[in-house]
């Protein structure tokens, strides 16, 4: 069944709040299942499902397969089977694809732990409908399915979490305040108390230039998504896109400046 | 999965044990006990043996299906290296 045919049948009801806060709950019992030290803590997608996913929700993780083509000609990259609570991932996107990682917590995280028991209940109410195919245009944020967009919420947020993607920025740029964007120019950041000097042409290449220097935290999550996350959360502030407070607006008469203005007046006339 | 890891899982569900329960019974991580179900990791022959004790079969099958699985991989990685040695010697020929 293709992601289209899903958009009909609805999501479950769960607000972003929740799916944000069910996301990084997931990686603070992980963390706490397994207890590393915070300053060597990685969030790696492998070693979270082998010591945590895998033995609390025994989800089966299949790579064997090529997954081949869903009816549009779109490659598929995953697949849940839900009614074996079992994913597969194209094995194309092996351990040096980057997006291997995010497709990985997007069906592991999104359709299995978020979505599988909604699933499986709509599976009773309506036969058929066996198989939830992922492709490029389902982890594209611009996604219109609602079930997609939750998983690749779900998945964003697991990858990175926002407690863990604040201690890492704060540890490694030591800033206090967002970074801003400008516009095109020459940007300098702290990383690792060293300074460092970057041409960045768009908001885009900062927060891929502030990734560059996480990602090993966020094993395999490629440079877009982490530089997504980071914007998100608000460390790269792009004031040339909304910039009310630097416009020139038209002085409006207030009771202050009319009271202002008449005292002016008054002392000129005297 | 492996038709190991399979077999484990199937005995597993049986014996109604979760991944945390048999790796506290055969004193291993339950990240090791999920390599071994998932991830294609073949156990030591000691750790079959012991874990046929926990669930109280004889240790034969299990064993013939590590030594499957081991053959098959050694298969899978000495096709692979031909075919990185054939690519090579094509680029080179180039």
């Amino acid at each position: 069944m293709s992601t289209e045919g899903w958009a009909r049948i609805g999501a479950p009801r769960v607000s972003t709040r929740q799916i944000i806060q069910m996301a990084e709950n997931l990686i603070k019992d992980y963390v706490w299942a397994t207890q590393p030290s915070l300053d060597l803590l990685t969030i790696n997608f492998d070693h979270v499902y082998e010591n945590y996913v895998y033995p609390k929700y025994e989800i089966v993780l299949n790579e064997q397969y090529d997954l081949g083509y869903d009816e549009m000609g779109k490659k598929i990259l995953g697949e849940f089977d839900y009614e074996n609570n079992t994913v597969y991932i194209d094995k194309a996107l092996n351990a040096r694809n980057s997006r291997r990682a995010f497709t990985c917590w997007h069906e592991v995280g999104g359709h299995a732990i978020l979505q599988g028991d909604w699933l499986r209940g709509e599976w009773a109410r309506i036969r058929g409908l066996r198989h939830l195919t992922t492709t490029d245009d389902a982890i594209d944020g611009r996604t219109e399915s609602l079930l997609e967009q939750q998983a690749n919420r779900f998945a964003a947020h697991a990858a990175a979490p926002s407690w863990f993607l604040r201690y890492v920025v704060r540890r490694v740029f030591d800033i206090t305040r967002p970074v801003r964007y400008i516009g095109p120019t020459r940007y300098c950041l702290s990383v690792n108390r060293r300074t460092l000097y970057r041409q960045v042409y768009n908001v885009d290449e900062l927060c891929r230039f502030m990734a560059e220097h996480i990602q090993w935290r966020f094993g395999g999550l490629s440079l877009e998504s982490l530089g997504y996350r980071i914007a998100e959360d608000g460390y790269v502030i792009y004031l040339t896109r909304s910039a009310p407070r630097l416009r020139r607006v038209a002085p409006t008469a207030t009771p202050w400046t009319t009271s202002l203005r008449q005292s002016a007046l008054a002392e000129s006339v005297f | 999965m492996h038709a190991l890891g399979q077999r484990l899982r199937e005995l597993r569900d049986q014996a109604g044990l979760t991944v945390r329960e048999l790796a506290v019974r055969i004193g291993k991580t339950p990240g090791y006990v999920s390599k071994i179900e998932t991830r294609e990791e073949i156990p030591s022959p000691e750790l079959l043996c012991q874990i046929a004790g926990t669930y109280g079969i004889a240790p034969d099958e299990l064993l013939e299906l590590a030594k499957k699985c081991q053959l098959d991989r050694t298969e899978r990685d000495i096709e692979s290296r031909n075919q990185s040695a054939l690519s090579l010697f094509r680029k080179e020929k180039k």
